[in-house]
């Protein structure tokens, strides 16, 4: 590629226009020539203060009210909003699971202890006190 | 963190995160407000057609994630909205006047030099033919390519190439003339 050429191109090449086989021997031109270098650096200096100059953020008071705008026309309905709490990835799931299983597991072990214990000594037996006078004392005669 | 596609915002928003619309709207504020702002001139102006025409992208549901890019739908809209408003006024070169009067150099103290680069740079585009600012706006603030350029003009991609080229060359001569001080 000669400079004349590559001057063609460097617009194309600025804006990323061009297909991979010229943009390779552009790259290669400029690398080997100082003069093409320099007018590609001015070409994309120049571009690139379009660009700055052109970037303006809107006042904030926009952002607020688009945003308002925004939450009105797109937040879901409380059925979705559900809905997609049950199908959260099971991920989020984890830390229930973790908490539910071991409480689950220490519930049927206490549960399990009370019913053995009350399969070896009944209520009734239990409350017996051979020492203390019978609840109904009838006259024998 | 991966970039996420606009593409995949935009229906993350329609699915009601709205989140997606944070990050859509951190990426296109300052480029879109940037170029209604360079094409209608006036804040207030702006302002309206900033939100509306966010707003309409974001609602219409005529534009398909799976079958296009955001940003050529959302700066066609933006720039039919900007013809639209221009339309509007009753006369545009009066409106021109006024948007190269807020945009021109001497219109406001500028403290440092860099700040005078940017005034210099925004004169120069100022002074451009509004058919020759667009396509330079098109191409650096909506990273559009010539053929997303095209599609959006209605004409060829070569014809796009063609006056972007030319408009490209007037820009920087315009620019080197404003240095000089005699051009603007």
């Amino acid at each position: 590629m000669n400079c004349e050429e590559c001057e063609a191109s460097l617009i194309d090449h600025a804006y990323d226009e061009l297909a991979a086989e010229p943009r390779r021997a552009v790259t290669r031109h400029l690398a080997e020539c100082a003069g093409c270098a320099v007018a590609y650096c001015r070409l994309r200096a120049d571009l690139d203060g379009a660009l700055q100059a052109a970037h303006e953020a809107p006042p904030p008071a926009v952002r607020q009210r688009l945003r308002a705008e925004v939450e009105r026309a797109f937040r879901p309905s409380w059925w979705r909003r559900g809905l997609a709490l049950v199908r959260r990835p099971v991920p989020a799931y984890a830390v229930v699971a973790a908490l539910a299983i071991p409480a689950a597991l220490w519930l049927a072990r206490t549960s399990a202890g009370e019913e053995a214990a009350g399969a070896v000594t009944s209520p009734r037996v239990r409350g017996y006190d051979a020492a203390a006078p019978p609840r109904i004392q009838r006259p024998v005669l | 963190m991966p970039e996420v596609a606009d593409e995949e915002l935009v229906v993350a928003l329609r699915g009601g995160e709205l989140a997606a619309f944070d990050r859509l709207y951190a990426r296109y504020e300052r480029r879109l407000y940037g170029y209604i702002r360079r094409i209608v001139g006036e804040s207030a102006v702006a302002d309206d057609l900033f939100q509306d025409v966010f707003l309409k992208v974001l609602r219409d549901r005529s534009y398909d994630p799976a079958r296009g890019r955001f940003a050529p739908w959302l700066f066609a809209v933006a720039r039919n909205a900007c013809l639209m408003a221009q339309r509007s006024e009753r006369s545009q070169a009066s409106l021109r006047e006024r948007a190269e009067a807020q945009l021109r150099p001497g219109a406001q103290a500028l403290p440092d030099a860099r700040l005078g680069e940017a005034a210099r740079v925004q004169a120069a585009m100022a002074a451009l033919p509004e058919a020759q600012r667009q396509l330079i706006l098109l191409k650096q603030l909506g990273e559009l390519s010539y053929r997303e350029i095209a599609g959006l003009m209605g004409v060829a991609e070569g014809t796009i190439k063609s006056r972007l080229h030319a408009a490209t060359q007037a820009f920087r001569r315009l620019l080197t003339e404003g240095g000089s001080g005699d051009a603007l």
